[in-house]
């Protein structure tokens, strides 16, 4: 028999766990797309240093970060495929280097209070 | 290859038109890139299995295309506010608008089914006023995602506000006696003083919606067969005043729902008005009499009796429950000079 609580706290955690990664994810991908990559090659990149992410909400993320003018692509031809690299722009650069601070900031009063 | 092949097609049905072959060869692109990768790790070519639990576990088409979709609403959280109360504020000014039109209809001397259909093209006209209302929101909602007007004009009240210009405190909900009256409450209160007022003041239609309520379908007869007894003549003034005073408390409580000892006092006179108007009417011999020109009066006799009966007992059981309510309000206006937080905000 489904123990109906459990599922729900289950769920619930779920829902906790993603809102906070969410702020995370972006913090990610910005900082390392200060190296160009493609959206596999930079999935394969944040996995390898233990940031797990699905490729359909990468991928999406992606072009949401380039139209808010956070990222610039071009289309560049490697290993004789035409692929999509991504690099960190001016004013990503710019904001990544205040939403670190925020994240420093946040980090250490949260260190205080756990 | 020919299953991604059929995996980006499926993709492509639910993506936005203008962007489809953009996002479709950047992640076909991807997902090939990472076949590869697989084929490199296993030294030789992916089976049609492992190419199925690639695009699986990239997920369902529907699922992928919606999350290249940005979130999507009619009314953003920002206008929403201000839509649900301008919803509020147009469906009462519509209401109103029919109130109107239906006390004019009364004093216009129109039939009773014209009045109540009337009233039923009222609710004929809430569902065209709240999609039109949506319409007009959902383009305003439009306009404001490209100029952001909303958040600029809140930003800058978030500026100008000031907390010491906020209305006095309210009586609390564990001060029974203090609560504010609903506005909802006392429009609707008003609209039937207004109609009881008319009704009173001339013979009207309204008068045969009353006897039609109070004896059904005889209450609609041409000549019916009973008329007032004197004994209303006695009350004719009196109820006329104390309807002009329950119209003087309504005003007042709809523009200051929390003015609750007025209203407590207001109610207090008016309900004592009325035990005794009704205690005036339960001592006549008789309240309605035959017509004049009713020729076979023995014929009516029994009913003109069990009329007279029946409105003596409920007029009786009308003055206890006014009795009832005017200790109520005796009480609310006890509980209102006990409670100070109640007594700041009311007159």
């Amino acid at each position: 028999m489904v123990d109906l609580g459990k599922l729900l706290n289950s769920d619930l955690f779920e829902n906790l766990k993603l809102e906070l990664r969410r702020g995370s994810l972006i913090i990610a991908v910005l900082a390392q797309l200060r190296e160009e990559h493609y959206g596999y090659a930079l999935r394969k990149a944040l996995a390898d240093r233990g940031m797990e992410i699905e490729e359909s909400t990468l991928y999406p993320l992606l072009r949401r970060l380039e139209s808010q003018g956070l990222l610039e692509s071009k289309w560049r031809e490697e290993d004789k495929r035409n692929k999509r690299f991504y690099r960190l722009s001016k004013d990503g650069a710019h904001i990544l280097k205040q939403l670190l601070e925020e994240w420093q900031s946040l980090n250490s009063s949260l260190k205080r209070i756990v | 290859m020919d299953l991604l092949e059929r995996y980006l097609q499926a993709v492509r049905t639910y993506l936005p038109t203008s962007q489809q072959e953009d996002i479709l060869k950047e992640l076909g692109e991807n997902l090939r890139a990472q076949m590869e990768d697989k084929e490199t790790e296993l030294g030789r070519p992916l089976s049609e299995d492992e190419l199925a639990e690639i695009l699986k576990k990239h997920g369902h088409p529907l699922l992928v295309a919606t999350r290249y979709r940005q979130s999507r609403h009619l009314i953003g959280s920002a206008l929403f506010p201000f839509y649900w109360l301008a919803m509020k504020i147009i469906l009462a000014i519509v209401g109103f608008g029919y109130a109107v039109g239906v006390l004019v209809l009364i004093v216009a001397g129109k039939s009773l089914f014209e009045v109540l259909g009337a009233l039923l093209n009222y609710v004929g006209a809430v569902l065209p006023t709240f999609a039109w209302v949506t319409i007009v929101f959902a383009v305003l909602d439009i306009g404001n995602n490209k100029f952001h007007l909303v958040e600029k004009v809140t930003a800058e009240c978030n500026q100008k506000f000031n907390p010491r210009s906020l209305p006095a405190l309210r009586p609390t909900s564990d001060s029974a006696g203090g609560k504010p009256i609903p506005r909802a409450q006392t429009i609707v209160e008003h609209f039937f003083t207004l109609a009881f007022l008319l009704w009173w003041i001339r013979v009207s239609p309204i008068r045969k919606v009353a006897l039609f309520i109070a004896l059904g379908p005889v209450g609609l007869a041409d000549k019916m067969p009973f008329q007032m007894a004197p004994v209303w003549n006695t009350v004719y003034w009196p109820v006329i005043l104390l309807s002009i005073v329950a119209i003087v408390r309504q005003v007042v409580m709809i523009m200051h729902p929390d003015r609750v000892r007025f209203y407590a006092v207001m109610r207090l006179i008016a309900d004592g008005g009325t035990v005794t108007l009704l205690y005036v009417l339960t001592r006549a011999s008789e309240l309605f009499v035959l017509a004049p020109g009713i020729t076979d009066a023995a014929k009516f006799a029994e009913a003109l009796r069990i009329v007279n009966l029946v409105l003596h007992y409920v007029m009786i059981f009308t003055a206890i429950l006014t009795v009832v309510e005017c200790f109520k309000h005796v009480h609310r206006l006890f509980r209102i000079g006990r409670n100070p937080a109640a007594a700041s905000s009311v007159v």
